[in-house]
């Protein structure tokens, strides 16, 4: 397996780009930002098709870029498998065709062997006759990502693998990338502003934020559990907060904070006393109780007032207010008929120490 | 009452009459003066002979060689520059991609007084070719060089609009799937643009086989060497209408003829493509 390192800067009107990637060749690396963010403009600048005001790009022992030593692979030699978001498969040729479009021709039998197998993983052997224009939109991409891999890659670039599925598709897209990476071993890049394809797919992650990788990690890590303010706020975590240091408690590895009127407890971080700090806790981490809970391990339980009830993109959430403290709550619809909880409430929050994390600016 | 009230009930009536009856008018308006030239050449009963007259024939042989040799130029220099313009965000090629439609709306007579200007003997580069030993103006080549100058805008503007309009990442997939920039061409950008381009060869031949006002000024109207089948129109009518007549529908028939054959072979490529 090559390893791949990639170092690229490019400019364009108002748009600064700046990174540096390295993966090594079991990675599955997660390109994680909002629109914008400079995600696709990677992935052609490693596909020859964007040209970097400075940069190299190096697949294993292969140098195919060094701006220093003017060395640039026209896109056409770099054997990087590239899948679009909207799949672009040619419209005026068969599936087959398409298939075989960027193999060697006359069909060697080795080519047509590795052929069969790609058909055969991707379940597509039946498709091949087939004009590309009357496919599904599933059978389209594995279409795409069969015609990447013909060419044997020794790199493959996925933007926005399942972004136009619809949910059951994109479970089953997302078990066959993983099954591909495992059987095909290709480093892997896959394009995603959806958690939960990050977190299926990526073994390392990097969030990109106007051009730049402002955070980066394992997949579980950084989208559970952030280390900055701008990735907590392009993942969506939803309680974000200020608040000051009261206290610190390094045998029981606890810091308590003020936030408003609350005490909150945190995991033990390495600030003072007085500090002002940034708190992150994700809305689905915080459990919700009609009734004063007692007895209980979690170390955060606050009275609070529900001011609002609607629904989020992942469940119910609720707004909830303790004097000027305010918390985004996420619950199930079952949890919110069974409580039968209503706008005006009291309610009790709990929530662990550990799902409160630091976020620095 | 009754008919007021079939208006109410379907008030999109007298537009469609409106639109029927516009669309016969110009139906008539087009289609009269092409039957009345049939109509006209059949009783005159002499096609045959008036086609195979020396002179009928040297007019059909020129004007088929010339618009033939012109439009494999346009091809062969106006897809590059059809191609390189619809591909380019220079300013100065935008402002040339203006320059090259000038030939469409400006008359071809003064395009005829322009070309002798510059290739005639008292033209800018007269006096140079003629050192050379070249001389262009009057001439066959000087047909081809009048049809190439007023059709070849009709070809690239076809060509550069179809270019513009195929997806760019289809070619640069192509280019990451290992085909070269000419490879990609070939096979992606001339299958998905070729209804484009092969209208545009049918407009771009069918105007130079009509050219007429630049072809006089600047090649003249002499028979076999430079008189094409409209100048041969326009002599006969001063002498003899049924050769006029006769001339005018075997020009029809060449025409129509060119505009269906390219547009089934472009359909059928398309077809076949898949």
């Amino acid at each position: 397996m090559n390893s791949v390192h990639a170092y690229l800067e490019y400019s364009n009107d108002n748009f600064n780009l700046c990174v540096d990637i390295h993966m090594n060749g079991k990675d599955s690396l997660i390109l994680y930002g909002p629109s914008g963010s400079g995600k696709t403009t990677i992935l052609k600048l490693l596909l020859g098709l964007l040209h970097p005001s400075q940069g190299s790009i190096r697949i294993g022992e292969q140098v195919l870029l060094d701006t220093n030593s003017h060395i640039s692979q026209p896109a056409h030699q770099r054997k990087i498998g590239y899948v679009p978001q909207d799949y672009k498969l040619f419209p005026h040729l068969s599936v087959m065709k398409n298939l075989t479009y960027g193999m060697p021709r006359p069909l060697t039998y080795d080519h047509a062997d590795f052929l069969n197998l790609i058909t055969d993983t991707l379940n597509i052997t039946n498709l091949e006759e087939r004009n590309v224009l009357s496919l599904s939109g599933g059978e389209m991409q594995r279409v795409a990502i069969a015609r990447a891999l013909a060419i044997k890659p020794n790199l493959l670039l996925l933007d926005e693998p399942s972004s136009s599925l619809d949910l059951e598709l994109r479970m089953s897209v997302r078990n066959l990338i993983k099954q591909l990476h495992e059987e095909f071993k290709i480093p892997t890049i896959i394009v995603t502003h959806d958690q939960q394809e990050a977190l299926a797919l990526g073994t390392q992650m990097h969030v990109l934020q106007n051009g730049e990788i402002i955070e980066s990690g394992e997949p579980n890590q950084v989208l559970g559990q952030p280390e900055k303010i701008p990735t907590a706020s392009s993942i969506d975590i939803e309680n974000i907060f200020e608040a000051t240091v009261t206290s610190r408690d390094a045998t029981n590895g606890i810091t308590v904070c003020q936030y408003h009127d609350l005490n909150v407890e945190i995991p033990l971080y390495d600030i003072a006393i007085g500090d002002n700090i940034n708190i992150g806790i994700k809305a689905s981490d915080i459990i919700v109780a009609t009734e004063k809970p007692s007895n209980i391990s979690a170390r955060n339980v606050f009275e609070v007032k529900v001011t609002k009830i609607y629904n989020g993109r992942s469940g119910i959430m609720l707004e909830c207010y303790a004097g000027a403290s305010h918390f985004s709550v996420q619950i199930t619809k079952s949890a919110l008929d069974e409580l039968a909880i209503l706008e005006g409430q009291t309610l009790y929050l709990l929530f662990k120490a550990s799902s409160c994390f630091m976020l620095k600016p | 009452m009754i008919k007021g009230k079939a208006i109410q009930q379907n008030p999109a009536k007298p537009s469609h009459a409106l639109g029927a009856l516009i669309i016969i008018v110009y139906v008539f308006f087009i289609g009269l003066p092409l039957l009345a030239l049939i109509i006209k050449t059949a009783s005159s009963g002499s096609l045959l002979n008036v086609l195979f007259s020396s002179t009928t024939l040297q007019a059909i042989k020129l004007s088929i060689i010339t618009s033939l040799i012109s439009i494999i130029i346009i091809v062969i220099i106006g897809t590059p520059v059809a191609y390189i313009i619809s591909r380019s965000d220079s300013k100065i090629l935008k402002i040339l991609d203006i320059f090259i439609e000038l030939p469409i709306i400006l008359p071809p007579i003064v395009a005829g007084v322009a070309m002798l200007m510059a290739f005639g003997r008292q033209g800018i580069l007269g006096g140079t070719l003629e050192q050379l030993g070249i001389t262009i103006p009057f001439t066959t080549t000087a047909v081809i060089f009048a049809q190439i100058f007023v059709s070849a805008p009709f070809y690239i503007r076809s060509a550069r609009i179809s270019f513009g309009a195929i997806d760019k990442d289809l070619e640069d997939l192509s280019r990451t799937l290992g085909k070269s920039p000419w490879h990609t061409f070939w096979n992606i950008t001339i299958p998905l643009t070729w209804t484009g381009l092969t209208t545009g060869i049918a407009l771009s031949w069918a105007r130079s086989l009509s050219e007429f006002g630049a072809t006089l000024m600047f090649a003249g109207n002499m028979i076999g060497e430079t008189q094409t089948m409209p100048l041969g129109i326009m002599t006969a009518m001063e002498t003899d209408l049924n050769t006029a007549l006769n001339l005018s529908l075997v020009l029809l028939m060449i025409s129509v003829i060119i505009l269906l054959g390219i547009h089934f072979l472009s359909s059928k490529f398309s077809r076949t493509r898949v």
